[in-house]
């Protein structure tokens, strides 16, 4: 058994470390740039003033302070003769921009000296054509593309004629462009953003979100008991209904009752979640149908001050909705299945044997039949455990609950990158774990598999 | 008993009650399930079980603050809280937009320097009022205002844009005899110069900056440290300042205010409430002014981020006021049976203008008759009765209609697709190739005249605006195209890079006097300081510089109307309209619509009896 389970776990490892790094790799093909965003750039367009020198200024200090100046990884694989402060800009855009026009040009000056060239013609008070060519040009990754920026100008504008020549020595460059530049090979050590955020995972320290400065931790914490209770409870009501239902479906009920309940079950099931919690809410929260049977939604103002007691119900009485809304639209599965499995055991020659010896009814379905049926749910509670952490949008939004749905929805509209990746993590995290766990359930109850070498 | 409480404790005991005694390992299961519902959630306080019986009003707000530190808000809710925690030295009277002393005796007036470093700026001598304290006691001083501009700088404070807005704003002295003297320059001729210098909110020193790290430097240091010789990099009282201030806990204790109000508690992502501040010295005053009233004793914001959920909230009794950003659901909810008479439709005028933005730049939107075309294929009174349900109205101009700004001799350029035909043609766009789209030789290049519209992906307005555009300007030729961004951060950060040709836009500009330098003057375009969409006017930009040196109030008036004229003839952008601010509140509380966002003053709401 330990030596299943210490294979089990460092095939978990070395699967989280791939998921850490495709999430890292992803990341730097997000649009956007929330160092953009804190540094204040999105008030360029606003009424009470910008000021680019300031900018960048707050934008190297808050790269800095988030490590975002770092190269990204433990190495790196480039053109033979990047510099290697070219790694190191701290405007990402900057910085892919660069290596992006060295792999076309192979001239580290000639693309420092292009973008000085536009950048101060970009701000230089020249024509406004040639300032916004010259801005199209900043951006553009492609460098025939940045020169065809200034193909369409206005007829006053005149490209100056230091200006002219460098862009003729850029088009020399670009024809020759495809040759072949060589490979170089830059060991950054752990001074990287990777190992940064690999290392607040390994010691529990998550960082501060960059969108409103908390604590990652807090964060997910706040939102993680929100969302454990939900999905929690309606996994645990649902498993306490389905099984002895699937039991009752496959064994005692007649076909009838079986038909309606079935009938039953599907209807809920066909119900899309947003749709029923949406009813539940209207119907149920306020007195304009006349059933203002249920607390309102959301979590109200008054209660963190209150008795443990006056907290407990008013928190309960939150989740009656979403709780009732995840067991209904689960409940057919979860009973189909163990219905099924009840079925296949009926049929089993070993219950045949004990018909045949005269055991009663009742004692062989719960004492024989249940605990062999009980396999398939197993797995699927294993299968649930990143679901009861991952919780559910669309349910959240309904019912105004601040679980970890909406936390990892809003980190990504936000390019909150430390929540974002740090839940991203949890849950593969967590799906891995509930894997593990199926396994060792399986191996404890069923000894054929501790018997095939994992005990 | 609260409502939570009555509905769930019966639900308990039934689910008790009905354990069948043999089926043990439910009833241990369920019983250990509750038990880790009560961990879960008794992690908090535990004190009293008293929720106060005072006049609390709840409001719904869609997001929560990014911080309650006002140099550190960059959010219009951000701004609609902050305001009663902080206050500035002056404000606009939310109903009437008089421009009062709240912190100061006085209004500030300005007089020309005439000696010294800063011989010909605009000099003020402002004075604190003696009874202005802080909630924890402690006065109101000059130290403090200074302290305030000054942490603006702070990198931490970057996302506020408080330090581009200090920009002209060239020194401020102690008088070190008078805690409550305060004297400022400001750069000569800037027309914004008293609010600059007023209208912005004031933290304390001593509970940010106990050790005066500030004090040291002067304002010239801070805003232009390398020119000074001044490394703040090494100066590691000014690094741990910053960092306190990043990395500071939005807790009851941390925010000490000026305002009459002060955080009770903030669940985040759940509510945010301020309490009364206990003896506020605005009370000693007894100024009856809306901007010194403050009736309820609570005021709670409600963070509801779906707008159906929070007029679920509303009807449900947990929510006393709404504000709604959907006509369409603001109408469904006023015509459902009953609402009328349990709930108050409110509506506001809104200081914020939608508008078609168009980069001026773009080899096809240079020529002012292409923009020409485009708004006379714009069909803003469908959006108005469509998307609007009615309650908006048009506009021509960064003004609002009915201020004695806007140019009335200017009307609303209406759909006609012969006239934009005209005007198209007239800048020589025809469809010589007969595809259906207009085209032009330009350049020695044959361009097809198809523009992308960049919108939001969230908003639905966005998008049904540029989809009336593209139906209508497919008349004349022209192919517009949706570009859809998925998140705001991108939107903003294209919108501010001009890195666009055409988006749907809002902007709103400050409530008093408007200065349209930033954006809509080619040197902020050069300068990289505003004016995205590179609209470049020689006339604009005359009228723009001669009316910010204007002193003659009329004259000032006669000026922007110039200037709004001269924006109707280059049509740099499609000028749409003004939404109405929309909010549902309980019928037995009376809230009064104000001028300022977000459309209703929380303090001066009362319940209807008083």
């Amino acid at each position: 058994m330990i030596r299943f389970m210490v294979i089990r776990l460092l095939g978990m490892l070395t699967t989280l470390l791939v998921l850490a790094c495709a999430l890292f790799a992803l990341y730097q093909y997000l649009p956007g740039d929330p160092i953009d965003e804190l540094a204040g750039g999105a008030r360029r367009d606003q009424e009470s003033g910008f000021n680019p020198r300031l900018y960048a200024e707050r934008y190297a200090s808050l790269a800095n302070r988030y490590g975002m100046d770092q190269p990204y990884f433990y190495f790196s694989v480039t053109p033979k003769g990047l510099p290697l402060s070219f790694l190191s800009i701290p405007d990402h855009r900057k910085r892919a921009l660069w290596k992006s026009w060295y792999r076309q040009l192979g001239d580290a000056d000639l693309v420092q000296s292009w973008w000085e060239r536009l950048e101060g013609l970009a701000q230089s008070g020249a024509d406004p054509g040639l300032i916004s060519a010259a801005r199209t040009a900043l951006r553009e990754r492609d460098l025939d593309l940045a020169l065809r920026a200034f193909e369409s100008l206005p007829s006053a504008a005149e490209i100056p004629p230091s200006m002219a020549e460098q862009m003729v020595r850029i088009q020399n460059a670009l024809q020759q462009s495809g040759r072949w530049l060589g490979i170089a090979f830059y060991w950054h050590g752990p001074d990287n953003q990777f190992h940064h955020w690999v290392r607040g995972l390994w010691t529990g320290d998550f960082g501060r979100s960059m969108h409103d400065g908390r604590p990652v931790t807090r964060k997910i914490t706040e939102a993680l008991r929100w969302t454990v209770s939900i999905n929690g409870l309606a996994i645990v009501l649902a498993l306490l209904i389905a099984v002895p239902l699937g039991v009752f479906l496959a064994a005692f009920a007649s076909k009838r009752v079986a038909r309606v309940i079935r009938f039953l079950l599907y209807a809920g099931y066909a119900m899309p979640v947003y749709w029923l919690a949406t009813l539940l809410v209207v119907l149920f929260t306020s007195d304009t149908y006349g059933m203002d049977w249920l607390p309102s939604i959301g979590v109200q103002y008054g209660y963190a001050s209150a008795s443990f007691a006056d907290r407990f119900i008013h928190s309960l009485g939150q989740l009656v909705i979403p709780v009732f809304t995840l067991v209904l639209t689960s409940l057919a599965y979860l009973t189909r299945q163990m219905e099924k499995s009840v079925e296949q055991q009926l049929a089993a020659p070993y219950l045949v044997t004990a018909q045949v010896w005269g055991m009663p009814r009742g004692k062989r379905i719960w004492k024989y039949v249940l605990p062999n049926a009980l396999f398939p749910i197993i797995t699927l509670i294993g299968t649930l455990l990143p679901v009861a952490i991952a919780g559910s949008v669309t349910l959240e939004f309904i019912c105004n609950i601040p679980g970890m749905g909406r936390l990892l929805l809003d980190s990504i509209l936000t390019k909150d990158w430390p929540v974002m990746f740090y839940v991203t993590l949890l849950i593969g995290m967590v799906t891995l774990l509930g894997i593990l766990l199926a396994d060792m359930i399986y191996a404890l109850v069923d000894p054929r598999i501790r018997q095939n070498g994992f005990a | 008993m609260n409502k939570a409480a009555g509905y769930a404790l019966p639900l308990v005991r039934l689910t008790l009650d009905k354990l069948d005694p043999m089926n043990k390992r439910h009833s241990l299961l369920i019983c250990s399930l509750l038990c880790l519902f009560f961990v879960l959630f008794s992690c908090g306080k535990s004190e009293n079980a008293s929720v106060p019986e005072s006049f609390r009003v709840t409001i719904r707000v869609q997001d929560e603050p990014l911080s309650l530190i006002p140099m550190m808000s960059s959010t219009i809710v951000g701004s609609q809280i902050i305001r009663h925690i902080y206050w500035p030295a002056a404000e606009y009277d939310p109903f009437d937009l008089t421009y009062r002393p709240l912190l100061l005796t006085d209004l500030p007036e300005s007089v020309t320097e005439t000696e010294g470093p800063w011989k010909g700026s605009q000099r003020f001598d402002l004075r604190l009022r003696e009874e202005a304290s802080w909630s924890d006691g402690e006065p109101i001083t000059a130290a403090d205002y200074a302290f305030s501009v000054k942490a603006a700088f702070l990198p931490a404070c970057a996302v506020s844009g408080f330090a581009s807005f200090f920009s002209n704003l060239q020194d401020i002295r102690i008088n070190p005899a008078d805690p409550k003297q305060i004297t400022v320059w400001v750069s000569p001729g800037y027309m914004l110069a008293k609010e600059l210098v007023s209208n912005f909110n004031l933290i304390p020193r001593h509970n940010y900056d106990p050790e005066d790290v500030l004090a040291k430097y002067s304002l010239a240091q801070l805003k232009d440290p390398q020119s000074t010789g001044v490394d703040l990099g090494q100066d590691t009282a000014y690094q741990a300042l910053d960092q306190y201030f990043q990395l500071m806990d939005m807790t009851p204790d941390n925010i000490v205010g000026s305002g009459p109000y002060t955080l009770g508690d903030w669940q985040s992502k759940q509510y945010l409430a301020l309490k009364r501040v206990d003896d506020w010295w605005g009370d000693q005053l007894k100024i009856r002014k809306p901007l010194f009233e403050a009736y309820p004793e609570e005021i709670v914001y409600q963070i509801i981020s779906d707008e159906q959920v929070a007029l679920t909230a509303l009807k449900d009794g947990s929510v006393d006021v709404a504000m709604i950003a959907r006509p369409d659901n603001y109408i469904a909810t006023q015509q459902e049976p009953g609402a009328t008479d349990k709930f108050t439709f409110g509506h506001a005028s809104n200081s914020i203008y939608m508008y078609i933005g168009m980069n001026n730049q773009h080899p096809i939107l240079r020529d002012a008759e292409v923009r020409t075309a485009l708004a006379y294929s714009m069909d803003v009174d469908r959006v108005i009765s469509t998307l609007m349900n009615g309650l908006a109205q048009r506009t021509v101009g960064p003004f609002m209609p009915g201020s004695p700004n806007y140019n009335n001799d200017l009307k609303p350029i209406p759909l006609n697709i012969e006239e934009a035909l005209k005007h198209l043609n007239a800048a020589g766009w025809t469809d010589s190739n007969r595809d259906g789209t207009v085209d032009k030789m330009i350049d020695g290049r044959r361009i097809e005249c198809v523009l992308p519209v960049m919108v939001s992906a969230n908003s639905s307005l966005g998008q049904n605006v540029a989809l009336i555009l593209q139906e209508n300007a497919a008349k004349i030729g022209i192919r517009i195209e949706l570009d859809p961004i998925a998140d705001n951060a991108t939107l903003r950060q294209r919108l501010g890079t001009g890195d666009f040709v055409m988006a749907t836009m809002s902007n709103s500009p400050s409530v008093g006097i408007y200065d349209p330098y930033q954006s809509w003057h080619s040197q902020s375009f050069k300068d990289n300081t505003g004016n995205v969409i590179g609209f470049v006017d020689p006339e604009s930009d005359a009228i723009i510089d001669s009316l910010r040196h204007e002193e003659d109030p009329q004259q000032l008036i006669d000026e922007y109307r110039q200037f709004q004229a001269e924006l109707y003839k280059e049509q740099p952008v499609i000028f749409l309209v003004i939404p109405e601010v929309l909010f549902i509140h309980r019928k037995d509380y009376e809230v009064r619509p104000s001028v300022v966002k977000p459309g209703i003053w929380e303090p001066a709401i009362i319940p209807q009896q008083q």
